[in-house]
């Protein structure tokens, strides 16, 4: 029990990873599940950066007379996830957008229901 | 190491340049397809000068790894490396007089910037020695892919490409969370310092290690159509335009699972991957998947829908073989890969040659359709004797040696599932076949537009030629992964 | 939108160009950069947008793609030269290594940090464009 409450930030982004995932499978709207991909990789880059905090050390900027640093490395890999991320959600919104002027409806059973009907 | 050896290097750069340049042109294939013939020939000559040496890595900028990124050039890398240069040149020298027939010739700029930086992402993930780097390229090959199944605008394509995208980000999100985890472990990014990182730790934190494998596995399987994470497969490349078909399932789904063998024999070793039980776990799903995919793709009536579940029958070989954790299992899974990737693509083109003449999609259709189109009839045939696996061409030497490197580990009764997927490919590819050929005419005319026999012809010599020549590159590779 | 949105965001921009510009130039001596000024430059440019404010000179679809393309293709070859450097071991070009917190002191990674921002700024742009057309009346 201890172990989960010092290491309380991985609990989080895992608690987090399995909210988003579940946003993902569970809502109809399109919407919706991009948020919960978008709240998924989140999680995922809270727990990275979380790895190279060191309690009692200095933010990673170069100034006189300090010598413990946190870790910078994974703060500069996340930037470029975050980018990813980004780029992620703008096709797969610029997708939905299309798919909206094609069907009149965002909510996923609707359009699972036109199909069946035959367009 | 002079300039020729730092031919990937160069490859990645100049393909990601040309890129960007084609939004200026006017005339987008008369630029694309000599600079993809250019890059082609460079990397032949890199591939036969250096693949029978030893391996070495190229350092892009002054810092060693691990503070630097390295790529790394061995046999293995070199060979996935040439088929994925080859095949994307003769599938655009295809397309190039049949692209707009299908889809529309404003959208063929969009197309080849898309494919100029699906194939440099591809080529970065399999040469590069960093976790990470593969990551990112992982991600921009996603997008590229789903970038070309969307060139073609009906409502199809959509569908198929939003599931593509939300899929594979999951896949991708998997793999970023067993990245993390190693390098809470070890510190590294660098996949051979993770492995001497791991070495003292592996018994004490085998439960983490073995967490960090399974993310992999389904990682990599999502976006490599493994058995029960297969299901946006049949949808994105059925809709998909024909070339970009066969440049999805002859060449995107390959690079996920050689970016996870490379994890397996360089960041954990075979002792490690032998001691859990992570291995019959990726031979469970994927020894359902051969004998699954066939079956679905016995039942399907579109000629493009058979093909697509024909992959994923395919793609359970490749993990079958990596699933053995031998050293021969893993060269037959490269193997399979190669021989695979020139099938599968020769395959979509014919479809999409098909449906052009013909106008029509289901495989019915194509009743007598070898008395007026005999020389596509007759590749179809043999890319489906390769399939089924009649001796010289390159699926009989991934089974026949696929199943002595089973025997080798002494679990005999896969040899089931080998002899099952065998019988269940002939099923569906000979009954086309014997249509095709020997019964009456449908009564559908082909109209007569121009195909481009000579890069099919050239598919075909490739595929006779890596059949022949298996003995030499089956022990050049195995050498590399030992 | 209102006279007095439209006046007091007219007012606004400017400044947060200049602060979009300062994270993107002091990218290599304290946090910011390329990714998050690029960021800042798009959010007030899109502002502009969304309160209806009309320009003469403007960022449309065609010069969006054209400066993206440009910039990319100048970020490659300042990039490439670097890396074909390090794997052939030679050193034409003398990179010139920085001096903690002087900003011009880090080579080129000043004109890289530029570079990016008006990546990101004209790529957020031309997504904003995209998909504020209106799409409503097309069929399959």
């Amino acid at each position: 029990m201890t172990i989960l409450f010092d290491n309380f930030i991985e609990v989080a982004s895992i608690i987090l990873f399995a909210i988003g995932f579940t946003t993902l499978l569970v809502h109809n709207n399109l919407i919706k599940k991009i948020i919960g991909l978008n709240i998924m990789d989140t999680s995922i880059f809270l727990y990275f950066i979380s790895i190279g905090y060191i309690d009692g050390a200095h933010a990673p900027i170069f100034t006189e007379g300090v010598t413990n640093y946190v870790n910078p490395v994974p703060s500069g890999l996340m930037l470029t996830g975050i980018v990813v991320a980004v780029s992620i959600t703008a096709f797969a919104l610029a997708l939905i957008i299309r798919l909206h002027s094609i069907y009149g409806t965002l909510e996923l059973d609707e359009i699972m229901k036109i199909r069946e009907d035959g367009i | 190491m002079n300039i020729i050896g730092s031919t990937p290097l160069l490859l990645i750069l100049l393909l990601l340049l040309s890129s960007f340049t084609l939004p200026f042109l006017k005339n987008p294939i008369k630029f694309s397809l000599p600079v993809l013939g250019a890059l082609t020939i460079l990397s032949w000559i890199h591939g036969l000068l250096f693949i029978g040496g030893e391996e070495y890595t190229i350092q892009a900028g002054h810092f060693e790894a691990p503070f630097g990124i390295m790529l790394r050039v061995t046999a293995v890398e070199i060979a996935i490396g040439l088929l994925f240069m080859t095949i994307t040149t003769l599938v655009i020298w295809f397309s190039a007089s049949q692209f707009h027939r299908e889809v529309g010739k404003s959208q063929q700029k969009t197309f080849l910037i898309l494919v100029h930086l699906l194939v440099a992402s591809l080529l970065g993930i399999v040469y590069t020695q960093d976790l990470f780097n593969g990551y990112v390229f992982i991600e921009v090959s996603t997008l590229a892919a789903c970038g070309i199944i969307v060139v073609k605008n009906k409502a199809d394509n959509i569908k198929a490409a939003v599931k593509y995208l939300i899929l594979s980000s999951l896949g991708s999100g998997l793999i970023l969370m067993g990245i993390a985890y190693l390098y809470a472990l070890t510190g590294y990014l660098d996949m051979t310092f993770i492995h001497e990182a791991l070495i003292p730790i592996a018994s004490e934190k085998s439960r983490m290690i073995l967490i960090s494998m399974v993310l992999f596995m389904t990682g990599a399987g999502i976006k490599s159509a493994l058995f029960p994470l297969h299901i946006w497969l049949p949808d994105a490349h059925t809709a998909a335009p024909g070339a970009s078909s066969a440049l999805l399932s002859g060449l995107v789904i390959k690079a996920p699972a050689i970016y996870f063998l490379k994890i397996c024999v360089l960041v954990y070793g075979y002792e490690m991957i032998n001691q859990t039980a992570f291995l019959q776990l990726v031979l469970l799903f994927s020894g359902t998947g051969m004998i699954v995919g066939s079956l679905f793709a016995r039942s399907q009536k579109t000629l493009k829908r058979m093909i697509a579940y024909s992959s994923v029958a395919q793609m359970g070989y490749i993990f079958f073989g990596i699933g053995l954790g031998t050293p021969a299992g893993m060269a037959i899974a490269v193997y399979h890969m190669i021989g695979h990737g020139v099938t599968k693509a020769t395959l979509f083109l014919l479809a999409s040659t098909f449906i052009d003449k013909l106008g029509k999609k289901d495989s019915a259709s194509l009743k007598g359709v070898g008395r007026e189109m005999p020389f596509e009839m007759a590749i179809f045939s043999l890319c489906g004797f390769s399939m089924v696996g009649i001796p010289i061409l390159p699926g009989f030497i991934s089974k026949w040696n696929l199943a002595l490197a089973t025997i080798e580990t002494g679990q005999v009764w896969l040899l089931a599932i080998i002899l099952v997927s065998s019988v269940l490919n002939a099923a569906y590819y000979f009954p086309i076949t014997i249509n095709g050929f020997f019964s009456e005419e449908d009564g559908i005319k082909p109209n007569n537009n121009p195909v481009a026999k000579v890069p099919l012809g050239i598919l075909t010599v490739l595929l006779v030629m890596i059949g022949l020549l298996s003995g030499p590159i089956l022990s050049l590779i195995e050498k590399a992964l030992i | 939108m209102t006279i007095i949105v439209q006046n007091v965001v007219r007012i606004i921009v400017p400044f947060i160009l200049i602060f979009g510009s300062y994270v993107t130039v002091y990218g290599h001596i304290s946090p910011g950069g390329g990714f998050a000024g690029g960021t800042i430059l798009a959010a007030a440019l899109i502002l502009e947008r969304f309160t209806g404010i009309k320009r003469e000179f403007v960022f449309s679809k065609e010069l969006c793609l054209k400066g993206v393309a440009v910039s990319l293709i100048g970020y490659g070859i300042l990039k490439g030269i670097a890396f074909m450097e390090g794997a052939l071991h030679i050193h034409i070009i003398s990179w010139p290594l920085g001096k903690p917190g002087e900003i011009l002191s880090a080579g080129i990674m000043p004109v890289l940090n530029i570079l990016i921002g008006l990546i990101v700024m004209m790529a957020f742009v031309l997504l904003f464009d995209l998909f504020n057309e209106d799409h409503s009346m097309e069929g399959q």
